[in-house]
């Protein structure tokens, strides 16, 4: 029983649990699309970091990034990728079978 | 990471993206001085030629149902005009309200709540564009076959185009549709066979009634609005 549960920690997606590529995935999932701006807003990020974080996710397939322009701004956008959707998903599948059952009253 | 903030986040997300079209309500607001400055434009032009032309016994509606009355220069410049200004004042006021927090676009499907009767997103665009052909039909069939007012009611037509793609937002398709309409029956009015003048007070009455009911709608967006940006500020930071 131990070792199945050590296996299913072993297991989960490194990609999705660091907490910045966490907070970024689940905001993009609320939405169609997300502009890097709001992104900042949100999670709290420095530029950098989210930058470097969104780069990581768009290399495994779970974001896509558009660029385009404000006027005269430069404006990035993202959004979830359906393969990113499901990696989530499993995430939170996985997270939810490591809780301890809460005792019936 | 605990999953009440994830789930914070994400409904903040989703407020956000609720309430950032038409310009996070202010649009609206826009739309509204702008179908009110050609009612009043509309109504001074038809009560200075009430107090030239009538008869001492007509009354002012009276005086508009017997007369044929063809509209000024200016104001069917400023009626063709009023769709584009409009449009693009929208687009400028959304500008503004994404560069300070970014944008963020919902997925269409959940954009309205289940409870609220969904009407389709082409519905105005579609019906401004078959009234300006319609309007525009009817000064043809009058003899005036592609005269001024009949290229401004197609280009107001080829305009909607524009706005019923770019936006599938139902307040700022319905603002667009509300300035838009009158506009047509103004122009349309230039028809010399026609006697619109009396009825477009009756339209622009009605118009005015549908966009107070939007800056209504307009202002709550905007409170919602308000309310999620100070949320927003106040988020902690996630863990680097």
């Amino acid at each position: 029983m131990k070792d199945t549960a050590l296996k299913s920690i072993l297991d989960v997606d490194r990609m999705i649990h660091e907490p910045a590529r966490l907070a970024i995935l689940t905001v993009l999932s609320a939405a169609e699309q997300v502009e890097f701006l709001f992104l900042l807003k949100v999670t709290g990020l420095s530029k950098g970091n989210l930058s470097a974080q969104a780069q990581k996710l768009e290399a495994a397939g779970y974001v896509e990034t558009t660029k385009g322009f404000r006027g005269r701004v430069p404006v990035t956008s993202f959004r979830i990728t359906p393969a990113g959707r499901k990696a989530l998903a499993a995430y939170h599948t996985q997270m939810r079978a490591f809780l301890p059952k809460q005792p019936s009253k | 990471m605990d999953s009440d903030r994830l789930t914070h986040m994400q409904d903040v997300t989703r407020r956000y993206g609720k309430y950032r079209p038409c310009g996070a309500g202010l649009g609206v607001l826009w739309g509204g001085f702008l179908l009110g400055a050609l009612a009043l434009m509309l109504l001074e032009w038809a009560w200075h030629e009430y107090g030239v032309h009538a008869t001492a016994s007509q009354t002012l509606w009276r005086f508009l149902r017997d007369t044929r009355l063809t509209p000024p220069g200016w104001l069917q410049l400023a009626a063709v005009i009023s769709p584009f200004v409009a449009w693009l004042g929208l687009v400028l006021i959304q500008q503004w309200v994404d560069g300070r927090f970014g944008a963020v676009t919902l997925d269409a499907t959940s954009e309205c709540p289940p409870w609220r009767p969904r009407g389709p997103q082409w519905l105005p665009p579609v019906m401004v564009v078959v009234l300006a052909c319609a309007l525009g039909g009817v000064m043809v069939w009058d003899g005036q076959a592609f005269s001024r007012g009949v290229l401004a009611l197609l280009a107001i037509a080829a305009w909607t185009l524009v706005w019923g793609r770019a936006s599938r937002d139902r307040l700022t398709l319905l603002v667009m549709f509300a300035v838009s309409v009158p506009s047509l029956y103004v122009i349309a009015s230039t028809d010399p066979d026609a006697n619109f003048t009396a009825g477009n007070l009756l339209i622009f009455a009605t118009y005015l009634l549908l966009m107070i009911v939007l800056i209504v709608q307009g202002l709550t967006r905007f409170r919602g609005f308000l309310r999620v940006s100070a949320e927003l500020s106040t988020l902690r930071p996630v863990e680097e």
